[in-house]
């Protein structure tokens, strides 16, 4: 097992340099000058010689990427011509709201998911595993800004149980009460969808645990059905199921960029919106490798969970 | 003959059975028709206004069955023709990325090895970013447009779709009749795209259907940060994201139709990837 | 126009209100001082640099901050100065030479700047230096070029004494005193600030002189100032105020229904109907607003004069400012903004003729129409809804046969992309100004404010309008100078380089318990004399 954490750890490395490789060379494909493509409107001569000297536009694009990749390991994630100030300073903020976001996103989507494909699972065929279901099957096709808006709609105007937008009253002292107050819609907006996916295929993999042998055998000895459920066929189908929330995880990323859009959710989602529409490219590709290094890790760890709750399994996932 | 027979009966009974399916499948025989036929089925043109003094007028209103938008245009209207830019935005870069990814798919798994492995080893950079993210940095760099987006998706796509050729090749490697062929003296080329296609080609067009489907969705996610099809063009995402200021006046509806079109349209392809499982991939029986 | 009524009523009873010294309302006697203000603004804001910030959604919140040598009276009405009245701030007094090209300040004493550094003719000094010196040391090229339309004759300065410095212009500028006090021009900042953080990182920490100094920034959410408890002059009353960035109107609208905002600037003109009945207080004034459309003269098809015209009269502008903007602004047929002594609202051209338009493509030589693009912002100050007004327009084009495709940025960016000029492939862009000063008309057409760098973003080159412009901007007489403005004018709207669109009234709607506020002839305002009720 240990062996198999190990190598997983490992394969972080080159996975994270494939990454920063991809995202480095987002900035010189973009057609024209990258130069120019940065400064954008404002530039002059002397600063786009500048910069193309300070971007070492001059050198191979090889030692362009390590002296990249050397500024970004110290936390230089460059400077934005639109907003005059080094990206770091205005992006690690936003980072961690929308680790914020995407970690309550991904709470509601696991209990609910979870908890209501369990329920349809044991209740196979009653009302509530049919309308459910049915109600599922279409959520999986919901696009995050829409029920977003939707949920505003609906319980921010129709009915003002919750803030608009934003992550703290600017009058209020904020505090824990204050962010989770804001963070409800946002959070259930962006779970939704996963919330949908999750709960199919846990419903899957619980009725295939419990048509298994053993559940049979269990019954024939009298044990009460909450009692296999919980202690053999829950624990049995827990691998599964974490499969599963893993292969969430990189759509809750996606959806919270949408959700941060719609509530104004201070966030890299956010910050990146208003990037596009400022073709501020330095801050785009700084907000794509911070998410994407974010995702990388969040992955690492669901593989190292599955592991860890199921040894057996690393035979079969070690290729 | 034989084999025709049997299918045809074959998709007679999943049709019959899966009324799920019909129904998905249906919608999307609709749909394309109406994308067809916008001109002669719409109530007015995409762009324009009857009367000016027509803005936000509710739905139900007369001549107006779903309202019409901010700029006083008929929203099923723009439902109508929005069909056009949602069928192609989802299914062109679906096929693309599927012959895309069946080359490149069948080519690292019948050459494993070193070209395989550093093949996969490359998409598998790709898996590093959620897809979402993905599309919308290539979109970002590429700039707005129907086009850009239709090649991020295909740049998207292709991953996924390429480790499910892979996987399957690397199966089918191992049957007996990929050896057989090699003796008989057929060429590489030959077994690949002769022996192997016609086997793993059923799971790459089930994975298609759905997603078509995932596709719609993500483009409308797109089209609402601004990177997607431009104004005044009708498509679902845009205007779903235009009634974002009436909406928040407290009429829903600009939003509200747009997103169940879409909506509708992702499940009708989703179920059609669930019936062509159930007809076409073999795996699940 | 109800409310239009409704915001004189209101502002009458503000004055009466306001007029009440010790501010009594409701019956009992409250204290002004104290709360906080937060303000919903449309957009994001530049930097913090008086100098290079760009747009007036900056401009209001650097004008808290720093303060010029002369400048306007922001504390009357458009209704009862129609052209803001110049007045000394951190000058105390100024004279003029006989031949108009010395201005000596004499400058107000026992100024501190909010980081505690003395103000004075050395200060001054170093801002005229900061913006018109290319050899000293820390000249600031993006400052220079931004606030070259208002230092343009600048020749030099002489320091009499601690408090007395002589400006020196090559050319006798009669707006001089008031271009001091506009956008982009010489605010004053601290020296000390600038030596520390640098010419580009002044904008993250400003320092100024104003009523108001900066607390903290977070992009996309808020801008921080507080009381500047050591002001020279009166103090303000506020102790915070909060420019909070909401770029959708609707969300502004509902920030402040729903009381996390105190005051939004323009609310959707769909929604004024239902703020009205609510009971928020709706004003508006007539500021030097013009929504226009500027031609790119390098593109073929705009090179023709008659294509320009046809496109003039193609617009419906009244059917954009009643229906589409519902009456909250008003149709433009000049290109002269409003607000300053050579406006004349009598002055018409170009109304709504499709026929005439159609007719005018076919002579220009395009019977079919043609595609061109427009380049416009998604929001932005003064902006009002520059998208859903560049698709009605989109509309109206294709009613005579030309394809308009939109292609939009976001506003700090845009205006960047605006100063640059346009790709030779595009057909226009667009933009909001004015000025309280006829200036405004070289601003856009001098071919010395050229793009890339001027606001001359089209490029429009008239060497005969040129010579009228540059008469008029340093015509002694006043009277003569009026004149020449006129036919700057007529000159500019025959043979149009733009497309003037609506002229704004900047409504700006307020909870019930803010007072003090006042919209003038400007684009801006100040909120030193605002107070709120019911502190929270």
């Amino acid at each position: 097992m240990y062996k198999y954490i190990i190598s997983r750890l490992l394969y972080v490395i080159p996975v994270l340099i494939g990454v920063t490789i991809l995202v480095f060379l987002m900035i010189h494909l973009i057609p024209g000058d990258p130069a120019q493509t940065i400064l954008g409107g404002e530039a002059t001569k002397s600063a786009l010689a500048k910069l193309r000297s300070q971007m070492g536009l001059d050198q191979p694009l090889i030692i362009q990427y390590f002296d990249w990749l050397k500024k970004i390991i110290t936390g230089n994630l460059g400077f934005s011509y639109t907003l005059h100030m080094n990206i770091a300073s205005e992006l690690l903020p936003k980072f961690w709201n929308s680790i914020i976001l995407t970690l309550a996103s991904l709470v509601i989507a696991i209990i609910l998911g979870v908890g209501s494909g369990v329920l349809s699972a044991i209740y196979k065929g009653s009302i509530f595993d049919k309308v459910f279901m049915a109600i599922s099957s279409i959520g999986a096709s919901i696009p995050v800004f829409w029920i977003a808006l939707m949920l505003m709609w609906l319980l921010a105007l129709q009915y003002p149980i919750f803030p608009i937008n934003g992550m703290v009253n600017m009058r209020g002292n904020g505090g824990p009460l204050d962010l989770l107050y804001h963070l409800v819609l946002p959070a259930f907006a962006t779970s939704l969808v996963s919330v949908a996916v999750i709960a199919q295929l846990t419903r899957n993999a619980v009725l295939d645990e419990i048509k298994k042998d053993y559940v049979s055998f269990f019954k024939s000895f009298n044990l009460s059905k909450v009692h296999i459920n919980i202690f053999h066929v829950l624990r049995n189908a827990l691998p599964p199921i974490i499969n599963i929330i893993g292969l969430q995880v990189g759509y809750i990323i996606g959806g919270a960029l949408f959700s941060e859009i719609v509530f104004s959710w201070p966030g890299v989602g956010q910050a990146m919106y208003t990037a596009i529409s400022s073709k501020d490219y330095p801050m785009i590709q700084a907000g794509i490798l911070l998410i994407a290094c974010g995702f990388v890790f969040v992955n690492l760890i669901v593989d190292i969970i599955n592991i860890m709750i199921n040894p057996k399994l690393h035979e079969s996932v070690s290729k | 003959m034989n084999t025709e027979l049997s299918w045809g009966s074959k998709v007679m009974r999943i049709f019959g059975k899966d009324k799920t399916a019909a129904l998905g499948i249906t919608i999307i025989i609709v749909t394309a028709l109406v994308a067809i036929f916008a001109d002669w089925l719409s109530p007015y043109g995409p762009n324009s206004a009857a009367d000016t003094a027509q803005r936000l007028a509710m739905p139900g209103t007369a001549g107006h069955l779903f309202g019409t938008d901010d700029q006083g245009r008929d929203i099923l209207s723009r439902i109508i023709y929005g069909t056009r830019t949602s069928l192609f935005s989802s299914i062109v870069p679906v096929v693309i990325s599927a012959v895309v990814s069946m080359c490149l798919g069948i080519i690292a798994g019948f050459f494993q090895g070193r070209i395989g492995n550093s093949l996969m080893r490359i998409m598998d950079v790709f898996f590093a970013f959620p897809s979402v993210l993905l599309a919308i940095a290539i979109a970002a760099i590429l700039g707005p447009g129907l086009l850009n987006v239709c090649i991020a998706m295909v740049i998207v796509r292709i991953p996924y779709m390429t480790r499910i050729v892979y996987t399957d090749t690397i199966q089918e490697m191992q049957k007996e009749y990929v050896e057989a062929s090699r003796a008989y003296g057929m060429g590489r080329a030959a077994v690949m795209f002769r022996e192997i296609m016609p086997n793993v080609l059923p799971s790459l067009i089930v994975y298609s259907a759905t997603l078509c489907g995932v596709t719609i969705v993500t483009v409308a996610g797109l089209s609402f940060i601004g990177l997607g099809v431009q104004p005044p063009t009708a498509d679902w995402g845009l205007m779903a994201s235009e009634g974002q200021n009436v909406l928040m006046q407290g009429d829903p509806y600009v939003t509200l139709f747009p997103g169940l079109a879409i909506i509708i349209l992702a499940f009708a392809f989703s179920t059609l990837g669930d019936w062509l499982r159930d007809l076409l991939d073999p795996t699940q029986k | 126009m109800p409310i239009k009524r409704l915001a004189v009523i209101l502002l009458a009873m503000l004055l009466v209100l306001s007029g009440c010294g010790g501010g009594v309302a409701g019956g009992k006697h409250i204290s002004k001082n104290g709360g906080t203000l937060i303000i919903g603004i449309e957009s994001e804001a530049d930097t913090l640099d008086p100098s290079s910030a760009s747009g007036w959604v900056t401009m209001r919140i650097n004008n808290q901050i720093y303060e010029p040598l002369i400048g306007e009276d922001l504390s009357k009405s458009s209704k009862e100065a129609p052209v803001p009245k110049l007045i000394p701030i951190l000058a105390t007094s100024y004279s003029k030479s006989d031949d108009g090209k010395t201005y000596t300040f004499n400058l107000r004493k026992n100024v501190k700047f909010q980081d505690g550094t003395p103000f004075n003719a050395q200060a001054v000094a170093f801002n005229l230096k900061r913006l018109t010196d290319p050899k000293f040391k820390y000249y600031y090229k993006l400052g220079a070029a931004r606030t070259f339309r208002a230092l343009q004759y600048n020749k030099g300065y002489k320091i009499i004494n601690d408090y007395k410095i002589q400006i020196i212009l090559s050319k006798p500028f009669a707006d001089f005193p008031r271009m001091l006090g506009e956008i982009n021009s010489l605010q004053i900042v601290s020296p000390a600030a600038v030596k520390k953080y640098g010419n580009e990182q002044l904008g993250n920490h400003p320092v100024g002189t104003g009523p108001f100094k900066f607390k903290s920034r977070q992009r996309g959410s808020n801008i921080t100032l507080v009381k500047n408890k050591d002001y020279w002059g009166k103090k303000a009353y506020l102790d915070k105020v909060i420019f909070r960035p909401m770029s959708n109107s609707s969300s502004r609208v509902l920030a402040l229904q729903n009381n996390s905002v105190d005051m939004i600037a323009v609310p959707p003109a769909d929604a004024l109907a239902k703020l009205k009945q609510q009971k928020f207080k709706i004003l508006s004034g007539t500021p030097p607003h013009v929504w226009y459309l500027t031609f790119n003269m390098d593109n073929p098809i705009m090179k023709n004069v008659k294509v320009r015209q046809a496109i003039n009269y193609a617009i419906d502008r009244k059917q954009i400012a009643n229906n589409l903007l519902k009456g909250s602004v008003k149709p433009a047929y000049t290109i002269q903004s409003p607000a300053n002594l050579a406006f004349d609202p009598s002055k018409k051209w170009y109304s709504y003729d499709p026929a005439k338009a159609k007719q005018l493509l076919k002579q220009a030589g395009y019977p079919n129409g043609f595609s061109t693009t427009l380049q416009t912002s998604v929001d932005g100050s003064g902006q009002l809804m520059p998208t859903a007004i560049a698709q009605w327009i989109q509309r109206d084009l294709k009613k005579v046969g030309i394809n308009l495709k939109i292609s939009t940025t976001e506003w700090i960016a845009y205006v960047a992309q605006y100063n640059m000029g346009m790709p030779k492939s595009v057909g226009m862009n667009q933009m909001s100004s004015g000025r309280t000063t006829p200036y405004f008309l070289s601003m856009i057409a001098n071919s010395k404010f050229m793009a890339p760098g001027g606001y001359n973003s089209g490029r429009y080159h008239d060497p005969k309008l040129d010579k009228v412009l540059d008469d008029a901007t340093t015509a002694v007489s006043q009277k003569k100078s009026l004149a020449l403005w006129k036919k700057a004018e007529n000159m500019m709207m025959t043979n149009p380089g733009w497309a003037p669109i609506v002229n704004d009234s900047a409504p700006y709607v307020l909870s019930t318990n803010v007072h003090g506020f006042v919209i003038p002839a400007e684009e801006w305002y100040s909120l030193a004399k605002v107070w709120v009720e019911n502190k929270n």
